[in-house]
């Protein structure tokens, strides 16, 4: 179990991205600089736009990652 | 972690407090149970709202209101004249040095919501917003809305509750993000699929085309597992290996030649002109030959044919004499119609000249019409047969040919149209017979002169750079080829590794959210088996029963059931279906409430409002009591403070007791809303005669009366209280402008009692001025005009005497006490019989 009761909302979720990274570094960097996006209280079309903001920012820096690491997280 | 509790509300022109330029202010004890008691309509829930708008930002009710009814409008209290609110609350940390944090909550006339703070705290927004917690301000609606709703929305609600609402949220969002269509529609890997398969054709037929191409320029195979870049070059060397064209190819890069420049150089050097002229005369000669040879035995086909051209003329013409000419035709139609008509019936009578025939003038009339048929007949053999005729072929097609290029005019349409109208004549007959055999003439010597014509150029021309056009074409040709097959096939690799990138966050994202929910469910699992004994025990203590036990059951997703474990013996029983609605409530109470004593965040107190209403005397009794001995800070040092907003009567008596013996802070709300003042209880209760005796000073009768009459009761019930007189059980529920009576009524029968008895503590003069004085002039003055419903009567000084009365009044159950520093205080007796 990562997430721990005595730890904040925000401690766990470095926890949680920091266990990420041992499966597959490059995407969990990606996605602990763009994790932010997606935190907060969204309702219909928040929700959307903070997706759209999501998925932009990921494609921008899986460009730039390198063919053929290893797959999975 | 640092938690922090209410110490002071104070509130300006908001809701239903008006309070201009005197705000109303409310001392919030931290350790031990706040209440605050106001009847309907006197802004106990304007204090609650206050709350929610300064920590949440917002009036649920209101927000819950359509647009049209403009929400926004009826924050602010209609009748302070600034059209704004103000709303300063004081915290204090429960640290071992306690720490004070005030904060501002201004909202203006044109609705903005403006945050500061008096104690220079660094981020005053922040701070409010880490006390929204969901235990934080609670109603009735809370808890009746958690059993009420679905498992979904109670779930999250719960998770909320647990503070895992971050968590949900976030795994909602990550499902969000990682579902497969939304994947699909935002990474678009199908389309990235899709230009991957459209480019695959492209590179095959590029490829083919180059392997024909190279074979052409070098007689070579194209091996295409061989790299591009070799054949590229064996290509440019054939090419350089070619005197005329190898000053121009110093390029290393087949890529890089310039092809039309190969092609001019080629051209000049074969004398163009002439080969662009060899050009035309070969395709004039294939024009030609596909004219071919006239048909076989022509000579006698086209005799036969005009022979029998010429014997339909004559029968044609025949028979037209026959007709009379064709004017008659129309005669004779008109006739026939005439006759079939029936307006003719004598058949041997000519309609015209009226003379006998010998034959019906109908059969006549038919033989006449018949030979017009003929006719037709005749012509349309004629017009069939001439185009079917191989001299009417063979001419046409040697019209029709440009090659041929034949000086005179056409004549094979116009023969056309003569015969299919019958009017082809002999001579055209023969002319067009003549006018073929003359073009037969004009192919044949036109034939010879082109190719004598292309057999001297050919002559001329150096028959090696013809091949050598066609190399350099077949070289240019593969360099395309190439040149297209090599982009595709590099963005074919592009497109592939982008798609393996994306794929392999499709996975990736798919996986990040799984293990997100399991983290979540196992956490929310651990907080809830943390919190389960806990709520089950106060629930059962509420409700004074432990033959009914609630269990909480995630479901799915993020669903949670609420389920009776046992149920008078039986087990696993849904709870709304079973529960009454005050046990439904004290279930949703006793989970909020255990999970508010459980929860790490900075925030330190509940408010509740009215949330009892569902209980009955005993219920409230039991959960205030839960409250105060088990939940309360103070006499549990790890609970929460509470401040319980209420308008129940017999609740405010239990208030009451309790904060006479300094376990309890009460408070009531005293004064006139919405347009008026408000003021808490004892503290206030000069404020309101103060402002009942401006009121009358002022003239202003109607509004100094409820202040008069808040006052008097004030007064009456701390004589009650403070001297411990009993009342009726159903005192506090009579009609409140019966109430001054009902306290010198209940006051009056304890004293004849006493009295009776002989244990009565006032002194003799005391109770003689109760009696005989001060209860006249009271119920004279008073209750004859205000409880009888009549309170117009009084005039400004009975008013004003009345006030003075009931203070005498209540100073005939004081006495006389030498406090410490040797002065003299009055003091209430400590009960009737007790001094």
């Amino acid at each position: 179990m990562i997430f721990s009761e005595s730890s904040s909302f925000p401690e766990n979720l470095d926890s949680f991205l920091l266990n990420l990274r041992e499966s597959d570094p490059e995407l969990a960097t990606i996605l602990t600089e763009t994790m932010n996006l997606l935190i907060g209280t969204f309702d219909e079309p928040t929700r959307r736009a903070a997706r759209n903001r999501f998925h932009d920012a990921v494609l921008e820096k899986l460009q730039l990652v390198p063919i053929e690491p290893e797959q999975g997280s | 972690m640092t938690r922090y509790f209410l110490k002071s509300i104070s509130i300006e022109g908001f809701r239903g407090i008006n309070n201009e330029g005197t705000p109303l202010s409310l001392w919030i004890e931290s350790d031990k149970p706040n209440s605050v008691f106001g009847q309907n309509g006197l802004g106990k829930s304007s204090i609650y709202e206050a709350l929610c708008y300064a920590i949440r930002g917002d009036i649920p009710k209101l927000e819950e209101l359509q647009t049209f009814e403009s929400p926004t409008a009826y924050y602010a209290n209609r009748f302070h004249s600034g059209g704004q609110s103000t709303i300063a609350i004081t915290f204090v940390s429960d640290d071992a040095t306690p720490v004070e944090v005030g904060i501002a909550i201004e909202r203006t006339a044109r609705g903005e919501r403006l945050i500061s703070s008096p104690t220079s705290h660094p981020n005053p927004i922040e701070f409010l917003s880490s006390l929204n917690q969901p235990f934080a301000l609670l109603d009735h609606n809370t808890f009746s809305r958690f059993i009420e709703d679905s498992p979904l929305n109670r779930g999250k609600s719960f998770s909320a509750l647990l503070g895992l609402d971050e968590y949900l949220q976030l795994g909602e969002m990550l499902k969000y993000v990682s579902n497969a269509k939304v994947i699909e529609t935002d990474l678009k890997l199908s389309s990235i699929q899709s230009r991957i398969s459209g480019l695959k054709p492209g590179v095959d037929t590029a490829n083919r085309q180059a392997a024909v191409s190279y074979e052409a320029a070098t007689g070579e195979s194209l091996d295409l597992t061989r790299p591009g870049t070799e054949s590229s070059t064996t290509m440019l060397n054939t090419l350089k290996g070619i005197p005329i064209l190898m000053p121009l190819l110093s390029t290393s890069e087949l890529a890089d030649v310039n092809f039309d420049q190969l092609i001019s150089a080629i051209h000049e050097a074969e004398r163009g002109d002439e080969r662009a002229e060899l050009s035309t005369l070969i395709r004039t000669l294939t024009a030609l030959d596909l004219l071919g040879p006239p048909p076989p035995d022509s000579e006698r086909v086209y005799g036969d044919e005009v022979a029998d051209l010429n014997s339909k003329i004559d029968e044609i013409d025949r028979l037209f004499r026959e007709t009379r000419g064709p004017e008659c035709r129309h005669f004779y139609q008109d006739a026939a119609t005439f006759l079939e008509s029936g307006a003719w019936t004598e058949s041997r009578l000519c309609p015209l000249c009226e003379s006998e025939l010998d034959t019906p003038v109908a059969d006549i009339l038919a033989s006449r019409n018949s030979i017009f048929e003929e006719v037709d007949n005749e012509i349309r053999g004629l017009s069939d047969f001439w185009q079917q005729s191989s001299l009417h072929v063979r001419l046409q097609q040697l019209e029709s040919s440009s090659a041929l290029n034949y000086p005179e005019p056409a004549i094979s349409v116009g023969l056309s149209n003569n015969a299919q109208s019958g009017s082809l004549t002999h001579v055209e007959v023969r002319v067009s017979l003549q006018h073929l055999n003359e073009m037969e003439a004009h192919l044949v010597a036109s034939k010879v002169a082109a190719e004598t014509r292309k057999t001297t150029i050919e002559a001329e021309l150096p028959p090696s750079l013809v091949k050598l056009t066609e190399h350099v074409e077949a070289a240019r040709s593969f360099s395309i080829a190439t040149e297209q097959s090599t982009s595709a096939i590099a963005l074919i690799s592009a497109l592939e590794n982008q798609l393996q990138v994306l794929s392999r966050w499709k996975t990736f994202i798919n996986n990040v959210s799984k293990r997100f929910t399991e983290e979540e469910n196992l956490l929310a699992t651990n907080q809830m088996s943390r919190i389960d004994s806990d709520f089950k025990t106060m629930y059962m203590d509420v409700m004074s029963s432990t033959s009914v036990v609630p269990a909480l059951q995630r479901g799915s997703g993020d669903q949670l059931h609420v389920m009776l474990e046992e149920f008078y013996g039986l087990t696993d029983l849904s709870a709304r279906a079973l529960l009454s609605e005050s046990s439904r409530n004290a279930l949703a109470i006793s989970l909020y409430l255990t999970a508010a004593m459980h929860h790490t965040s900075p925030c330190g107190f509940v408010v509740l409002d009215d949330v009892t209403s569902s209980f009955d005397s005993g219920h409230q009794y039991q959960l205030m009591e839960y409250i105060r001995t088990k939940l309360q800070y103070g006499l549990n040092p790890s609970g929460v403070q509470f401040v319980i907003f209420s308008h129940d009567g017999l609740l405010e008596k239990y208030f009451d007791r309790l904060a006479d013996d300094a376990v309890w802070k009460h408070h009531r709300i005293l004064g006139s809303s919405p347009n008026g003042m408000l003021f808490i209880n004892q503290q206030s209760a000069q404020h309101i005669r103060d402002c009942a005796i401006g009121l009358i000073d002022a003239g202003q009768l109607d509004q100094a009366t409820p202040f008069v009459r808040q006052y008097l009761e004030f007064v009456l019930l701390q004589v009650i209280r403070k001297v411990q007189i009993p009342v009726p059980i159903d005192f506090a529920m009579k009609d409140h402008m019966q109430m001054v009576g009902n306290c010198l009524n209940a006051i009056d029968k304890a004293l004849d009692i006493t009295a009776a008895a002989g244990q009565l503590v006032l002194s003799a003069q005391q109770l003689t001025d109760v009696t005989t004085i001060h209860v006249p002039a009271i119920v004279g003055n008073w209750t004859a005009h205000y409880g009888t419903g009549s309170p117009s009567s009084l005039a400004p000084a009975v008013l004003r005497r009345v006030l003075q009365t009931v203070d005498d009044y209540a100073d005939c159950f004081r006495k006389d006490v030498v406090n410490a520093g040797g002065h003299v205080a009055r003091e209430y007796y400590r009960s009737l019989t007790t001094a």
